[in-house]
């Protein structure tokens, strides 16, 4: 039925022709509904229909099994800092574990090809330039005291005891971050020389041990390399063709998973100033070929016009805006249309925030009579009343276009109920738009059979700048909602407008953040380079949502005559919230901690436009 | 939103972009000359319409063999769609109404009966079935049916409707004082007999309806009563029992599990307070095993289905529990799909034949010889050593022009006697069969081996010769005069081989039969003595197990010859049946894609979704992209950020994702693109993936996302 298929059909002997109207769509076809379409080929034997791919061919079929060779990359690749704690502790008796015989045989094997291939430091750190995060290759390792002062000791013991001192005595030099980088890297050579033994690499084998007997080492570093594989597998690379349900276990291993400290505190982010317009000078490179996509998309517009027509209702799924392509086939629809008072199409956008049904119902009611008739106050009454309208006279047509109808305003399970009902109707035509991957969820087998919708993939690759609000949306990820206002020349802007007291009571609050800000700063900076997570945490959460007690900023704005009592108080307020410039939440104790939600500096700025 | 026609009197499109709802106008500058507003151009438009594209409106099909299709044979296959969907469609609407006329008038007779003055409740229970999709279906049939018969009126109400008390009460009386009288008569009805004003959920008011018209009955009808709160349906139960010496109140509950877990749920006050009958609904299953036996394998049937289709409409139904008006729908695309894409469907209508020739092109011919039946037809010729023949057909067009004709007449014949032996092994097989699977063996072309065959002839063996006779004049008179039951009409003398050994057996077996009578020993085959004849002898404190073998007198022998025979004769017949997917051009007239059907009806959206964003050279086949698999750096700004976040452990850094983008985009030494832009798309990317929801902010760390979705799960 569709195109993509008779194309197809032409593979199949149906139509022999070679289309030499657009030869490119026919392997565009093909390549762009992988799960529906073969490969087709021009002018190939027709095949029988039967064997003909049937399935598709592009869906992934990832091998079930990591080869053994994976799994040696996946040791090699570790490259992870983390794992050490815990394998630390396992071996905090190291000498019991070496004696293992079988152990023993196999360090005797590296002890052999350690002498073979007596290796200078420099293979050491060509390996590590390999393995493991370069910043950390900074050949510090030579200057480190502590290695100097237990010559004695492998590199590797120390650098377990280092980590377990670490852990357990929980102290912190200045440089322990390097040395512990020291210690990982070491550990981490010990197990690369491990794998790469198995792999029957000789190559990179040796390493620089301080130890003249290198079995005992590289014996430990086999007992982790064995061991430790679980743990390893916290490396943030994952082995190649993992099947999907293995990459989920994978990636959540348990365990903490260690990232970066990282922020984005040396990023100036963008306003929606800047975006709008940098975005405008922007060029897609690829705006040609999505330009040919939609229109590709737009040839099946004949068979969807006649799928409506057979009390099919169309949604449109897949990655990309898919607005100008439906504003296309609205173009389409009303060409057909011969009479354009009966017939009329009606535009939802979807993704607009107050957008409700009444809206949609009383715009299509105000479509097929008089503007200003009432439908009723009830959701279910106006939809009642607009059928009934509709019934009125047969020729009245609605054809009802919904952009994203999987978007926000529309999700509400009664909206669909409603609006699949008035989908059904002889007399109204149903294109919808979904962006969500998993839309489907939306409906229930009841709706959904309702609805009686045909999908087509419409991959349209096109950005979604009318339906998303980058800056917004960014920014809510980015938990930098404050800007949603529109900055700090917003807030300026609303301040401008509010009488002198409230600008008063804002420049009471932002001053009272700046001190608290100041206040958590100071002790921050010293732990700054402490990798406890924990402690980090709690800094981060003083550091990043200093507040104001309510009351102290009550008793503030009192002392200061802003306001006389707590309603006036709560009314300044209010026009804060409206505006989205203050944050409220309780914290552990249950007391309203109030804060702007803006950066210190942003802050400085708009108390200095406060105050001149 | 009156201020609609104003917006996009004066103002360009793009302000429309954040209107909530508007009504299209098409802004016609590229293809219009004028630009003058709206609302005039609507007229010139619609004139130009009406001259200029009047056949398009009319003509929906689209022409096929690359538009070389003449207009007559588009009309056509459109005609043969319509005719075809509208023959299968009435059938189909009269099987769902018959469905749930039983339980309708039972409901009806129910409700007509029911004048108890107690304070108990009248109450319905209609047991439906899972398959909630069809309860709409027949809860619109029984309101119908009780508008019309019942005097009184009746309310639908759906848990979505109304959640409390006071909602479900206001929704009740609104509906129920609607139904008949106008907006005149709502106004005195809400005031009270003594002048006050009555709340809009105050049973009185129904009270005053229900007098005012006499009602003999107020059908309260709760369509999907497990989705109401318990409590609630117990509140209710409690009112309108109290009111039930005004209000003649009769409920319906629709019940999609069991009475007895309905019951559970109840308040014990209220289920005290009903006087329950119960009622069954036809279960989904059996009425779709209905519609099949009457759009599928139905004689007239105007289109066949492949088996692979039925599999896997099959599947669908029973995997994701559609309804029946699911598997309608999915009927209809597939008739849909053939005649709209299939050039040569029109073939399939018997009244194309005698303008066949006038009407088929040269290009109909060209694209029959590519068929694989076609080719199977030519390849066999050449296998018999029949030249000339399969020459002519490849070389002369009237020639095959002729075997069109012949293979379309004889087509029919074909299907029939599929059909006559589907239906004789239906009616001969001792378990009853599911008729679906016996159609998908069937239209596989393999019923001959099979095990419904097997089965039959097993039985036949054992059978003594009184109930051979039977069998025999039983499958005569089924190939003779067909069967009514699926309106197969018989082929009369057509299928003579079969027939004409089955009436020289006949009386063979019953002289037999006759004489064993007189003789007075019973008659057995020796399939029969097999399987009865074990002997046990105990010799010596042995068991000794021998079979029983000397014993076939002359006319057991007689006999189970003609059994062998008969045997024989039957599988002979079954397995001169033709596959129907090696009949010549059944390309026409059977449709078997399965492709159409899942991408159209149940779509993988996120797949979809997926595919596109890690591998966007599928869909933008660009020459910058081309067929690099991963990572590039040309990639859409939101593939390349889906690729590194299908990377990424379950917490992600921002910064540190901004890093490796830029890394990516801005290709650190040579400076592609300025920072600021790439972290303007940067931006877009990351916005994209929160609207797909597979990522949120982190409160465990600052500047951290959660990762929320895995690819391909």
């Amino acid at each position: 039925m569709k195109r993509k298929q008779v194309e197809q059909d032409a593979a199949n002997g149906y139509d022999n022709e070679p289309s030499a109207k657009k030869p490119r769509s026919g392997t565009r076809a093909s390549s762009k509904t992988v799960v529906d379409d073969q490969p087709w080929k021009k002018g190939t034997a027709p095949v029988n229909r039967k064997s003909s791919g049937r399935e598709s061919l592009l869906v992934e079929d990832e091998p079930e099994i990591v080869s053994a060779d994976e799994e040696l990359e996946d040791g090699i690749e570790q490259g992870e800092p983390n794992a050490e704690l815990e394998n630390g502790a396992e071996d905090d008796d190291p000498e019991a574990e070496n004696m293992t015989p079988r152990k023993r045989d196999r360090s005797k094997q590296n002890g052999i090809e350690n002498q073979a291939n007596c290796t200078t430091p420099n293979k050491n750190s060509l390996l590590k330039t390999l393995f493991s995060t370069p910043v950390k290759v900074t050949g510090t390792e030579s200057d480190t005291p502590k290695i100097e002062r237990n010559v004695d000791y492998s590199a590797r013991r120390k650098s377990t005891r280092t980590l377990i001192e670490r852990t357990i005595l929980g102290t912190t030099s200045d440089n322990d971050e390097e040395e512990e980088d020291i210690a990982e890297e070491i550990y981490n050579s010990e197990e690369e020389e491990g794998n790469v033994d198995e792999d029957g690499l000789g190559l990179l084998a040796e390493l620089a041990e301080d130890d003249a007997t290198p079995a005992t080492p590289s014996k430990r570093g086999r007992k982790k390399g064995s061991k430790g594989t679980k743990v390893r597998r916290k490396s943030p690379t994952p082995p190649p063709d993992l099947t999907p349900h293995e990459k989920y276990f994978y990636q959540n291993r348990g365990g903490r998973v260690k990232t970066s400290n990282n922020t984005l505190s040396s990023l100036a982010l963008l306003d929606h100033e800047e975006y709008f317009s940098r975005a405008r000078n922007l060029v897609d490179p690829h705006a040609k070929d999505i330009q040919y996509l939609e229109d590709l998309h737009a040839e099946s517009f004949k068979q969807w016009h006649f799928e409506m027509t057979q009390d099919f209702n169309l949604c449109l799924y897949g990655w990309g805006s898919k607005r100008s392509l439906l504003m296309k086939f609205a173009d389409h629809i009303y060409k057909t249309h011969s009479d354009h008072t009966k017939a009329k199409i009606v535009v939802v956008n979807g993704y607009v925030h107050n957008l409700t049904l009444k809206d949609i119902l009383n715009t299509i009611a105000g479509a097929i009579t008089e503007p200003g008739c009432k439908l009723g106050s009830q959701q279910s009454d106006m939809l009642d009343n607009l059928l009934a309208l509709l019934e009125e006279d047969k020729n009245q047509d609605i054809t009802l276009i919904i952009h994203s109808i999987d978007r926000i305003p529309l999700r509400r399970p009664v909206t669909q109920t409603l609006l699949s009902r008035l989908a059904s109707h002889p007399q109204v035509h149903l294109i919808a738009s979904a962006d969500h991957p998993s839309f489907p969820l939306l409906w229930d087998s009841s709706l959904r059979s309702t609805y009686n919708f045909a999908f087509h993939d419409c991959t349209t690759f096109q950005p979604y700048t009318a339906e998303v609000d980058v800056v917004d949306e960014v920014h809510e990820l980015l938990g930098r909602s404050g800007r949603r206002v529109g900055g700090k020349e917003g807030v300026s802007f609303v301040l401008k407008s509010l009488p002198e007291n409230a600008k008063n009571l804002f420049r009471v609050l932002i001053g009272e953040q700046l001190a608290a800000m100041d206040e958590g700063m100071v002790a921050p900076e010293g732990a700054d380079d402490d990798n406890d997570n924990e402690d980090r945490r709690v800094m981060v959460h003083k550091r990043n949502e200093p507040g104001v007690e309510y009351r102290v900023l009550y008793n503030k704005a009192v002392e200061e005559f802003i306001c006389s009592n707590e309603m006036n108080f709560r009314t300044l307020l209010k026009e804060f919230h409206d505006h989205q410039m203050i944050v409220s939440r309780k914290d552990v104790l249950g007391t309203e901690m109030l804060s702007v939600p803006f950066r210190k500096e942003e802050l400085e700025t708009i108390l200095e436009d406060i105050v001149s | 939103m009156s201020d609609n026609d104003e917006i996009h009197s004066h103002i360009g499109i793009d302000s429309l972009d954040h209107q909530p709802v508007y009504i299209y106008a098409p802004a016609y500058a590229s293809d219009d000359v004028s630009t003058r507003p709206a609302k005039r151009r609507k007229v010139a438009r619609a004139q130009t319409v009406i001259s200029g594209t009047g056949p398009a409106q009319t003509l929906k099909f689209e022409p096929l063999l690359n538009g070389l299709e003449s207009p007559e044979c588009v009309a056509l296959r459109q005609q043969t769609f319509e005719h075809a969907w509208s023959m299968t469609d009435k059938q189909i609407q009269s099987i769902l109404n018959e469905a749930n006329e039983d339980t309708l008038r039972e409901v009806t007779a129910f409700i007509n009966n029911t004048r108890t003055a107690s304070a108990r409740v009248p109450t319905g229970f209609i047991v439906t079935g899972p398959n909630i999709s069809s309860h709409s279906l027949l809860f619109k049939q029984l309101s119908k049916r009780l508008k019309t018969e019942i005097n009184g009126p009746n309310v639908v109400l759906r848990s979505s409707d109304a959640m409390n008390l006071k909602a479900v009460l206001k929704q009740l009386i609104r509906n129920a004082t609607h139904q008949r009288s106008g907006d005149s008569d709502e106004e005195r009805l809400s005031s009270g007999q003594d002048g006050r004003k009555l709340l809009n959920y105050d049973l009185e008011i129904l009270h005053g309806y229900v007098k005012a018209n006499g009602s003999q009955a107020a059908v309260i009808a709760f369509q999907d009563s497990e989705a109401f709160d318990s409590s609630l349906i117990s509140e209710l139960v409690n009112l309108f029992s109290s009111w039930m010496d005004r209000i003649p109140f009769v409920l319906l509950f629709g019940i999609a599990t069991s009475l007895d877990l309905f019951h559970e749920r109840l308040s014990k006050s209220a289920s005290r307070f009903l006087d329950g009958v119960q009622f069954d609904v036809e279960q989904t299953s059996s009425v779709l095993e209905r519609i099949f036996q009457k759009a599928v394998i139905a004689p007239e049937a105007p289109l066949r289905l492949g088996s692979a289709l039925v599999s896997s409409l099959m599947e669908r139904q029973h995997d994701h529990v559609q309804s029946v008006q699911s598997f309608i729908a999915a009927l209809k695309y597939a008739y849909m799909s053939h005649f709209y894409g299939n050039p040569l469907s029109w073939l399939s209508d018997v009244s194309a034949y005698e303008s066949l020739s006038k009407l088929i092109q040269p290009h109909h011919l060209e694209v029959i010889k590519t068929l694989p039946s076609f080719q199977r037809m030519v390849e066999g010729l050449v296998e018999n050593k029949q030249l000339t023949r399969a020459e002519a057909l490849l070389r002369d067009d009237k020639a095959l022009l002729k075997e069109i004709m012949n293979s379309l007449e004889s087509k029919n014949i074909l299907i029939i006697q599929l059909l006559q032996a589907m239906s004789i092994l239906s009616s001969f097989s001792s378990e009853s069969l599911n008729k679906i699977d016996l159609y998908m063996t069937a239209f596989q072309g393999g019923l001959a081996g099979s095990d419904f065959v097997k089965q039959v002839i097993g039985s036949l063996k054992r059978m003594a010769p009184d109930d051979l006779v039977k069998f025999i004049e039983g499958l005569s008179n089924c190939i003779e005069n067909g069967n009514s039951d699926v309106n197969l009409a018989g082929l009369g003398d057509e299928d003579d081989e079969l027939l004409t050994e089955l009436r020289k057996i006949q009386p063979q077996v019953a002289a037999l039969a006759i004489e064993s009578v007189k003789t007075g020993k019973p008659i057995r085959n020796s399939y029969a003595i097999h399987s009865k004849g074990l002997r046990t002898t105990v010799i010596a404190q042995r068991v000794q197990l021998s079979f029983e073998n000397s014993t076939l007198s002359e006319q057991d022998i007689e006999f189970t010859a003609l059994v062998d025979h008969l045997t024989a004769c039957l599988e002979k017949y079954f397995s001169k049946l033709q596959n129907p997917q090696e009949i010549f051009l059944n390309e026409a007239w059977l449709y078997d894609w399965t492709i159409p059907q899942k991408s159209v009806l149940s779509p993988r959206p996120r797949e979809a979704i997926e595919l596109a964003l890690s591998t966007p050279y599928q869909y933008l086949s660009c020459e910058c992209c081309e067929s690099a698999e991963g990572l590039l750096s040309t990639h859409p700004a939101a593939s390349i950020l889906f690729q590194m976040y299908l990377e990424t452990g379950s917490f992600i850094n921002i910064f540190d994702l901004w890093s490796a983008f830029l890394e990516m985009v801005g290709g650190a030494k040579e400076q592609k693109c300025d920072e600021r832009d790439a972290l303007v798309i940067f931006y877009r990317g990351l916005a994209d993936l929160k609207s797909l929801g597979i990522v949120k902010q982190s409160k465990k760390k600052a500047d951290h996302l959660a990762k929320i979705a895995w690819k391909g799960l």
